[in-house]
């Protein structure tokens, strides 16, 4: 029987994770968007539906990545880093589409819900990444095959 | 005690590292060169919006705009967006990056990677291959779920673009043929009654066999008076836009009416 040493619930704050988090977003959400599916539907369409749809699901689908990817808990880190990532895409492209989203309006308070969904969402992703590669563990650990960790064995 | 239940070893020792060599500075270095890119393409077409999001967008559904645009082009009805050599490039890079480059370095990295699986179980360390890998797969997937969409939508507005030419073809199309239909009318009421003409009334006139069904539509003249006819067109193409007008005795037409849907035109 195996000795017994559980995965501590909280680890260090990983700079890294964070850095790579941000950087990911950038290159595996902004960037295919610009190549594949267009802008255009999102941003001049003025929607902010579409907007938080867009941003929610990378944000999730991203952070669920690097939690599944990332050794130890990693959650804060890609909350953080989706946070500053919806902040950059508020301020960029506030400007250039004149959306309310952006504007200084009351009703901007929507530009509020867009990053805190955001954030949610990434907090989610994150959560079900680290679940998942807990899953994934735990089934290679009982079916004996210990080389298929990615901690090795 | 079942082992199901007990909790999970996690052994710290023999571990791959988590990030391989230099991953991190180059990761950082390729999202400020993709930041600065899109800020610097931002710029380049910030004087012209609309194009700038039609080109970063759905560069080929652009292209295939001006394929379509084309012959329109010569009746002035369309005009087409003029593209510098600039632009011209970036389109044909951003074509050429989506529909080449990508679904290439994706589709053969996929079964690399599915060879590399079954030799080795071992998770390796997170690279600029992994990132290239995921950047491709993620394009080319997104393309592939929104081609669909985007082209159908796309030939939506060509079609309602076609079908407003059509429309305007047709309406100075029917205009045309019923001033030539006033024109006769007007030769008609000018003859005496003896070589077959109206004696300086409309009445007894009729649209000639030519005149009254054409490509354009179908015709029929009404006499209101002597000195008024009108002339009624029912469109070939479309039953329910209709074109009135009525001819006084010197052939001039005037009163026109448009009814059903002639794009605002009535």
């Amino acid at each position: 029987m195996n000795n017994v040493k559980i995965l501590p619930v909280f680890t260090r704050f990983s700079w890294q994770w964070l850095l790579v988090c941000f950087c990911f977003l950038v290159i595996l959400h902004l960037v295919p968007t610009y190549f594949s599916i267009g802008l255009l539907g999102l941003l001049y369409a003025r929607s902010p539906v579409v907007l938080a749809i867009w941003l929610a699901l990378g944000a999730a689908l991203v952070a669920g990545f690097v939690g599944y990817r990332s050794r130890g808990l990693t959650i804060i880190e890609p909350t953080l880093a989706t946070l500053l990532y919806a902040l950059m895409i508020v301020m960029m492209y506030g400007p250039l589409i004149g959306s309310y989203v952006f504007s200084l309006h009351p009703a901007s308070e929507a530009r509020m819900s867009l990053l805190l969904l955001a954030s949610v969402s990434a907090l989610s992703g994150s959560v079900i990444g680290e679940l998942l590669r807990i899953r994934k563990e735990r089934r290679l650990k009982l079916a004996g095959v210990g080389s298929g960790s990615k901690f090795g064995s | 005690m079942n082992q199901r239940t007990d909790p999970i070893e996690i052994p710290r020792a023999n571990e791959a590292p988590e990030f391989a060599d230099g991953f991190l500075w180059k990761l950082e270095l390729i999202t400020i060169l993709a930041l600065l890119a899109i800020l610097i393409v931002g710029g380049y077409f910030s004087r012209d919006i609309f194009m700038y999001f039609r080109l970063i967008g759905f560069p080929w559904l652009h292209a295939s705009q001006l394929t379509i645009s084309a012959p329109y082009s010569d009746t002035h009805s369309v005009s087409l967006p003029s593209l510098g050599i600039g632009k011209q490039m970036f389109l044909l890079a951003e074509l050429l990056v989506s529909f080449v480059i990508c679904p290439t370095v994706f589709l053969f990295g996929w079964h690399r990677r599915r060879v590399n699986r079954e030799r080795s179980q071992n998770v390796r360390s997170l690279s600029l291959d992994s990132v290239a890998y995921g950047f491709c797969g993620i394009v080319t997937v997104a393309l592939a779920i929104s081609v669909g969409p985007a082209a159908f939508l796309q030939g939506r507005s060509t079609t309602s673009r076609c079908e407003g030419d059509a429309s305007r073809i047709q309406r100075e199309g029917m205009m045309t043929e019923m001033s030539l239909i006033g024109v006769d009318a007007f030769i008609y009421q000018l003859r005496p009654k003896e070589l077959g003409g109206g004696d300086g009334s409309f009445a007894g006139y009729g649209i000639g066999e030519k005149l009254s069904r054409t490509d354009y539509g179908e015709y029929t003249a009404t006499v209101k008076s002597d000195k008024t006819l009108e002339v009624k067109g029912n469109s070939a193409r479309c039953a329910t836009n209709t074109i009135s007008v009525l001819v006084d005795t010197y052939g001039g037409t005037y009163g026109w009416r448009f009814e059903g849907n002639w794009l605002g035109y009535g």
